[in-house]
């Protein structure tokens, strides 16, 4: 099993990142 | 010879590269510095972030316009940090630009060597509508990430079979989905074309549909179809509105648009340099005369549009550019992939996938003269296939890479700099006068902004009720401070309008976008008008004051 280079990750880390402020900003909207 | 070419090559790539990297800082400052200035943003897409905090989601009667409700806001919300810190607004699309710009750089270069993943980066920069995505707060580019990441995920897991792999595949599917109803129709046949992949797998089947159903409903923006259905009883909006907007002619129709987005996207690189452009007015009447004979007349548009307003829109503002001349070259390597049968050849794979998505695009939904940016998925994926090509069939050639590198090197660095709001000088005005920056794309509205803005520092208790018209730019308004400006809704009853103004403490009537409003047996005096585009004005409540 290879190990993920970091140019390999950085979609990953920033599709994570979107997805969690997404998730949280809508909840905080909905929530008003 | 081989290694004498592989070394001019790696020269190649290394220009490719810095070129790439200067880019990237270039646009990584507009997407952190530059104010809102994206019409569709200021109405809705960022818009409606405020008056969801005022308000929530669901039976909000403070809404402004029918689309602050009705279109999937997954990558909207995510800029409510930014609009809460005051800067930084482009930086979520520009990271879907670097998330991009990883995949292309990973697979290129795994399958072609190092130098090929470079010049794939510096030709996605070569694109300007893709760039100008990039740095400003539409919700294009994140479908075209969803479908990357995705592309990126189903890769890694055939490579070594992690199901990690598979659940952000799924994530990104669900991304994409969310982000923009446009970016449904990718998404499916992400979807498809990964069920096929994963049959000889049950068990990774099985995960990934268990992913897949639960990225949807998590970022599938599921909540804004029930609000929708809440309150127009469609769950796209408004049925009338949402007939408008689609292809209401069929094939003929899709035929018809594929015509315009055909013709629409040859660019010579040489428009912007000429007053006035030659080129475009002639490919316009090229195609009014080309549909004419195919008997796709009138078929196809937007009920408010028609041939004689056909109008390809070469004006690099905001939402409003073409592909510049990588966009011609994908048009010839459609055309290639079209009369090749290559299934086996990944850039024949990519034009595939691209072209089906274009289809998709053609079929559903009616041309409007700044639809080009739906196609982002397929013209990035389409320059991505052409350097796999010109690296299979030309490997090591100095002259193939060397014409690539002409050809997006130019277009990279010509697209910022013809364009009306990326100059060097815009980057500039984004700080040293940014409301004037922010306002460029609508000048009118500029005055109407200071207006409401002097009333507020003159009463920093007061309140503005915002009576605005469904194009209204409520956005700069709805982040005064202290929370001063409070929508009215869409069509406040005169007994209700009554009633809110006539609330204790100073208050003010801002209305936008609403020529002829009737002022008869309501407490307001004239502060200011704004005759014109901005149709705009200014009332003091005379009641509150008292």
């Amino acid at each position: 099993m290879r190990k993920l280079s970091w140019i390999d990750r950085l979609p990953y880390v920033i599709l994570a990142a979107l997805c969690l402020v997404s998730i949280l900003s809508r909840l905080f909207l909905i929530s008003r | 010879m081989n290694s004498h070419n592989g070394g001019r090559a790696r020269w190649i790539g290394g220009i490719a590269r810095i070129l790439s990297l200067v880019l990237l800082v270039y646009w990584g400052l507009f997407a952190l510095l530059a104010p809102v200035t994206d019409w569709d943003s200021q109405v809705y897409n960022l818009g409606r972030l405020p008056i969801a905090r005022l308000g929530g989601l669901f039976h909000n009667p403070l809404w402004t316009t029918p689309r602050q409700l009705m279109f999937p806001w997954t990558f909207d919300a995510v800029h409510l940090p930014f609009l809460a810190l005051g800067f930084g607004y482009g930086l979520p699309s520009y990271c879907c630009l670097l998330g991009v710009l990883a995949v292309a750089w990973s697979f290129l270069s795994e399958r072609h060597g190092r130098e090929a993943g470079w010049i794939g980066v510096l030709g996605l920069l070569a694109l300007p509508a893709l760039v100008f995505q990039a740095v400003i707060t539409k919700n294009d580019i994140p479908v075209l990430l969803g479908v990357a990441v995705w592309f990126h995920a189903l890769r890694l897991w055939r490579r070594d079979g992690r199901r990690v792999h598979l659940v952000f595949s799924a994530l990104a599917i669900g991304f994409a989905c969310g982000s923009k109803t446009s970016g449904v129709l990718p998404a499916a046949l992400c979807l498809g074309i990964s069920c096929r992949v994963l049959l000889r797998s049950r068990a990774g089947l099985t995960w990934f549909v268990t992913a897949t159903v639960a990225s949807c409903v998590l970022l599938g923006s599921v909540e804004t179809y029930v609000a929708s259905y809440q309150r127009f009883g469609h769950p796209m909006g408004p049925a009338a509105v949402v007939q408008n907007h689609r292809n209401r002619d069929g094939l003929r129709g899709a035929a018809a648009n594929a015509v315009r987005y055909a013709l629409g996207n040859i660019d010579l690189g040489i428009e912007a340099w000429q007053a006035p452009d030659r080129v475009t007015p002639t490919l316009e009447s090229a195609c009014r005369g080309l549909l004419g004979r195919l008997g796709l007349a009138e078929s196809g548009y937007r009920s408010d549009f028609s041939d004689p307003q056909l109008a390809f829109l070469k004006n690099p503002g905001d939402s409003q550019s073409d592909y510049g001349l990588p966009g011609t070259a994908c048009l010839a390597v459609l055309v290639l992939a079209a009369c090749r049968w290559r299934p086996d050849e990944d850039w024949w794979r990519m034009c595939l996938f691209g072209g089906t998505v274009a289809a998709g695009i053609c079929y559903s939904i009616a041309w409007m003269p700044w639809n080009d940016r739906f196609l982002l998925v397929p013209f990035a994926l389409v320059t991505l296939a052409l350097v796999s090509l010109v690296q299979r069939h030309f490997p090591g050639s100095r002259w193939a890479s060397g014409a690539l590198l002409l050809l997006f090197g130019y277009s990279a660095v010509a697209g910022p700099l013809l364009s009306t709001n990326f100059r060097p000088g815009d980057l500039i005005a984004s700080v040293t006068d940014r409301t004037r920056k922010e306002f460029k794309d609508r000048p009118p509205m500029l005055p109407v902004y200071e207006a409401a803005r002097s009333w507020q520092e003159a009463h920093p208790q007061g309140r503005i009720h915002l009576l605005a018209g469904v194009d209204s730019w409520v956005l700069p308004f709805l982040m005064l401070p202290n929370h001063a400006v409070r929508p009215l809704g869409m069509d406040p009853s005169r007994a209700d309008l009554r009633k809110t103004l006539s609330g204790g403490g100073p208050s003010a009537l801002l209305v936008l976008n609403h020529a002829d409003f009737d002022t008869s047996g309501l407490p307001l005096a004239v502060l200011q008008s704004f005759p014109g585009d901005a149709g705009a004005e200014l009332f003091e409540v005379t009641q509150g004051t008292r």
